[in-house]
């Protein structure tokens, strides 16, 4: 019983014998409690339940002025909507950061509107202190241009609490822009030579900012860029200390910031780099779980290149970045001036080869795109491909841990495996840098692998090596040839990568060739494959049960199944989730596990955030991993996030754009958002390229009933059907189009036809979901629904935004459906 | 914002409010209300990013700032406290559900509160919670919730607290141990 639901006469002797008790000494406590309740174990049981209490809960009791520093520290100075900051009326809060928190305000003087930012109280502390923020901010407020937001006046409060009053725009900050997803490039670059006009006048002043931040731009509504805050930042970094900094500040802070602190305009522009690449591909190129991770990774790391997320970002536009983002000041942009003369060229067109000439001899450009072609056999034996195939694989995979190389797929390069192309006419067709080529041999004492580096241009040899060794030791050599490939680029490698990278770990050789022979199986990437890859991957377990890959690659090919509904995902599911477990316990830096256990993340457990994060892990051990980025796709659009989603499918397709997966994975995320024109616009260009690949035909049926166009979409329904050996998946969705065309007879053939399937072979239930739906028996589609659940079938992950499920929005069960899955609400 | 009260208007006022003038209260508890105020964030301000503030010093301030001490009693001062007490929970507790309010979206902004204080939020909950009950208690048994007034909101001593509610010490110290049980359970049991 609650206290307060004691009656008070009750509570009254109560009272009286707690009182009792609690006056006697702790030895006399239990005589005393045992005669005042003599007879009545009820009431003794009341009191000893208030007895007890008086035991716990201390920490409730804990002096509340701590809450109220936290909050005050928290939330600024001005708490009341009403109040005054001397001559200012506060009317709202309309913004805050780690600077303060920032009110629109009314000057009661002139009646005009004001945005007057509070900075945080620890921030007056002192007269130097003081006095050195009014000499910023006096300087700070003598910059007159369209591209700084006017600062009209500094106070002081009666409590020692420094404001800053600046005029009021209305707009939104850059950073609730971002937040929304990548802007269009042109609008980037728009607003870049915004922030880098009101930088090039406080700059030609003397003034550096310090602070450039997304949260510190405002964009105007008439289209303006203003820059906010100059001055705060050097007054409060000499401030902050330890947990002080915060990670936002930390991200755009140039590393001569981060190292010294003795900066320059240069570091402004560094900053503005940051930004520029944040409005491009949504994310920041530096990150960390805290800041000072956050500092190494501004210190040591190269970022993954912007072209990579967002491949419609012309190179010359990278090449921007890239020279902004360059640690050493002395080779970023001279001025502001310089940049912005850039940013105006490649607005206009004129130049494609912006920062080319600029490049030093011998220096590396920031990003190199690479493809690793085909080893030759040098054994002409046959039964040798798979090893070869391997060697090549972990040349592929060891160059895509360099975050400064864009290294293409494997499978991208393996139709130049016979071709009678020089290796020029390869690189222009492949559109990279440079290629690396070679041959591998089999000899009775070992092997012998000799590779070379080749560059665009006039044919260059860069590099050239040959590695021998016995079987067991072909790791070890890719790890020095992927660093002598790296060494002889001009790539800067951190430490962490030069880590993972070397990480020689000999492998029984007949491991390693059921291994590759397993990878290459996968490849095929059919039902005969996975059944062949898992075989030689169990193998290659059994013979070395502590080599990783073999277990990360088995969880990919099984997930693979999974994802193709060949196996049911209650049969397969368990064992990728274990095998994930394994690979990453003895490897936790394989890129290929990561996304393995994002996709038991993502169809299993039904965890899109976390198995967001696994992908950008594996993303970061491997940037040139196409399939993370692929999955990373789903995994963003299953949260609404469709911007960023397209971001990513187009960076598969970039990476891989000869391998159908990847080609097809923007037509994936436009058919969830919707935007059906294009999305049958692209699968059709990829169904005339890769025809063999139901898939497509599959994606192209989906997208034409999105469209209505119900007879052509039957068509290409059909195709899929035919191509993917009757897959459930496409038979689903002929039965859906069948029922749409009014053809209910056919459609309900296709449900038997699966229905019967059903009972020998797994079937996920969310394809005959759709037939019913589409015939109008909603009944019937909600008890397959209620089946797909229980199966986890992976379709229903799209559930909220599949054009299948149209028919069965309207109904109730649906939406309690989505709820239940805890899926954004239906588009 | 206002300059500080000169201290003999308080002074007054609380001489007044021991008369039974019952204005005095309406216009002490305001006066009360932005002196606290303002005296933590000066002691924030003063004693740097990481400082913590502490109730007892709060109101020990409030007290020598605003009351003349030679013109009141010890009585005065004891009243003063426990008035103190009651505004320190109005402040605490306003900040505590208009940060709530801000972090649910209400407002004009979403804004997070975590940034260096990660268990901050959790302490609000607490101590709109506690707040809540000690709201019940006042309706059960007025007399308890006064002490804990006193003894959390105001953090006065026991002697302090016996002085405020007219009570023997001995009576404070035994209605803090009951209260807080009843307090505890009612949230646990709830």
């Amino acid at each position: 019983m609650r206290p307060s639901d004691l009656d008070p006469e009750r509570w009254q002797r109560i009272d009286g014998i707690l009182d009792r008790v609690l006056d006697a000494g702790a030895d006399d406590r239990d005589r005393v409690l045992a005669d005042a309740c003599a007879g009545d174990p009820g009431l003794k049981a009341d009191v000893e339940a208030f007895l007890e209490a008086t035991e716990r809960g201390e920490d409730r009791f804990e002096d509340p002025a701590k809450v109220l520093a936290a909050l005050i520290r928290t939330s600024g100075v001005v708490t009341d909507e009403g109040r005054r900051v001397g001559p200012f009326r506060i009317v709202r809060e309309i913004g805050r950061g780690g600077m303060g928190v920032v009110y629109l305000a009314q000057d009661t003087r002139l009646g005009r509107y004001v945005a007057l930012k509070a900075l945080p109280p620890y921030l007056g502390t002192g007269e130097d202190a003081k006095r050195r923020f009014e000499r910023e901010a006096r300087a700070a407020s003598a910059l007159d241009h369209p591209n700084i937001a006017t600062l009209h006046e500094i106070g002081e409060t009666s409590e020692g609490q420094l404001y800053m009053v600046f005029a009021f725009y209305e707009g939104e900050t850059l950073d609730r822009r971002i937040a929304r997803g990548p802007l269009p490039v042109p609008e980037a670059l728009e607003i870049c030579i915004g922030i880098g006009e009101g930088l090039s006048e406080a700059h030609r002043n003397g003034i550096i900012h310090r602070d450039v931040k997304p949260s510190n731009v405002l964009l105007t509504g008439s289209g303006g860029v203003k820059l906010l805050d100059f001055g705060v930042a050097k007054v409060a970094g000499e401030e902050l200390t330890g947990d002080g900094i915060r990670l936002g500040t930390v991200a755009y802070m140039s590393p001569e910031h981060g190292e010294s602190g003795a900066v320059d305009g240069r570091a402004d522009l560094w900053s503005l780099g940051v930004v520029l690449y944040e409005m491009l591909t949504g994310s920041r190129p530096f990150t960390g779980p805290d800041p000072a991770s956050v500092l190494r990774s501004v210190l040591h790391d190269e970022p993954v290149p912007v072209t990579r997320l967002r491949p419609d970002v012309i190179r010359a536009v990278e090449r921007v970045v890239a020279r902004l983002l360059r640690k050493d000041p002395a080779h970023r942009y001279r001025d502001a001036d310089e940049l912005i003369g850039d940013l105006r060229a490649v607005r206009a067109g004129e130049l494609s080869e912006i920062g080319q000439e600029e490049r030093e001899p011998g220096q590396a450009p920031s990003t190199r795109r690479l493809a690793v072609l085909p080893l030759r056999d040098g054994t002409g034996a046959e039964a040798q491909a798979h090893f070869v195939g391997g060697i090549h694989e972990a040349l592929v995979a060891g160059l895509g841990q360099v975050r400064a190389l864009e290294v293409l797929s494997r499978a991208s390069t393996l139709r130049f495996r016979e071709t009678d192309l020089s290796v020029m006419e390869i690189i222009d067709a492949l559109d990279v840098d440079a290629v690396v080529a070679g041959s591998v041999d089999r000899r009775e004492d070992g092997i012998v692998v000799t590779t070379k580096l080749v560059a665009a241009g006039p044919e260059r040899e860069l590099w050239s090596g040959t590695y021998r060794g016995r079987p067991d030791e072909v790791l070890d050599q890719v790890g020095e040839a992927v660093k002598a490939i790296g060494a002889a680029l001009g790539v800067r490698m951190s430490a962490s990568e030069e880590r993972r990278i070397a990480a020689p770990r000999a492998v029984r050789p007949a491991a390693y060739e059921a291994f590759t022979l397993g990878q290459f199986h996968l490849d095929r990437r059919s039902p005969e494959g996975y059944a062949m890859a898992r075989k030689y991957l169990e193998r290659a377990i059994e013979l070395d049960p502590e080599f990783a890959p073999a277990y990360a690659v088995l969880a990919e090919t099984l997930g693979s199944a999974v994802f193709f509904g060949l196996t049911s995902p209650a049969d397969g599911l368990p064992r990728v989730r274990s095998l994930v477990e394994r690979a990453l316990a003895l490897d936790s830096d394989l890129a290929v596990a990561h996304t393995a256990q994002a996709a038991v993340r993502l169809y299993g457990d039904w965890d899109w955030t976390g198995a967001e994060a696994a992908l950008r892990e594996a993303i970061r051990l491997n940037p040139s991993f196409a399939y993370a980025y692929f999955l990373l796709a789903e995994a963003l659009s299953v949260q609404g996030r469709y911007e960023e989603a397209l971001a990513a499918a187009e960076g598969s397709t970039a990476l891989e754009r000869y391998v159908p997966f990847s080609a097809f994975g923007p037509v994936i995320v436009l058919k969830y958002m919707r935007e059906f024109e294009r999305a049958v616009e692209r699968s059709r260009s990829g169904v005339a390229f890769f025809d063999d690949f139901w898939q497509g035909h599959w994606l192209l049926g989906q997208a034409l009933l999105g469209l209505g166009r119900v007879g052509e979409a039957l068509a290409a329904c059909e195709a899929a059907v035919e191509r993917s050996g009757r897959s459930p998946l496409a038979l689903g969705t002929l039965g859906l189009a069948h029922a749409l065309a009014g053809r209910p007879a056919a459609a309900m053939r296709v449900a038997e036809e699966l229905d019967r399937r059903g009972a020998s072979e797994y079937v996920g239930a969310s394809n005959l979901a759709m037939i019913h739906g589409g015939l109008g028996d909603l009944d019937r589609a909600f008890d397959c629904l209620e089946d797909a659940y229980r199966q986890r079938d992976m379709a229903l992950v799209h559930l909220a935004d599949d054009v299948s499920f149209d028919a069965l929005r309207p109904d109730p069960r649906y939406r309690a459906l989505v709820r239940k899955m805890g899926l954004p609400e239906a588009v | 914002m206002a300059s500080p009260a000169p201290s003999d208007d308080t002074t007054h006022l609380l001489l007044a409010l021991r008369q039974g003038e019952r204005g005095a209260l309406d216009r002490l508890i305001p006066r009360l209300y932005d002196a606290l105020h303002r005296i933590a964030h000066r002691e924030l301000a003063r004693r740097g990013a990481s400082a913590t503030l502490r109730t007892t010093g709060l109101l020990h301030e409030a007290y020598l700032k605003l009351v003349d001490g030679a013109r009141v009693e010890a009585e005065d001062r004891a009243h003063f406290l426990a008035l103190a007490a009651t505004t320190m929970r109005h402040i605490i507790i306003d900040a505590a559900r208009s940060a709530r309010t801000r972090k649910r979206g209400g407002g004009w902004s979403r804004v997070p509160l975590d940034d260096g204080v990660p268990s901050l939020e959790a302490r609000i909950d607490e101590i709109i919670e506690l707040d809540d009950a000690l709201a019940r208690l006042a309706n059960f048994d007025e007399r308890l919730s006064r002490v804990v007034e006193c003894r959390f909101f105001g953090g006065m001593t026991v002697e302090e607290t016996a002085a405020a509610l007219d009570v023997s010490p001995r009576t404070v110290d035994r209605a803090w141990q009951k209260a807080r049980a009843w307090l505890i359970r009612d949230i646990d049991e709830t």
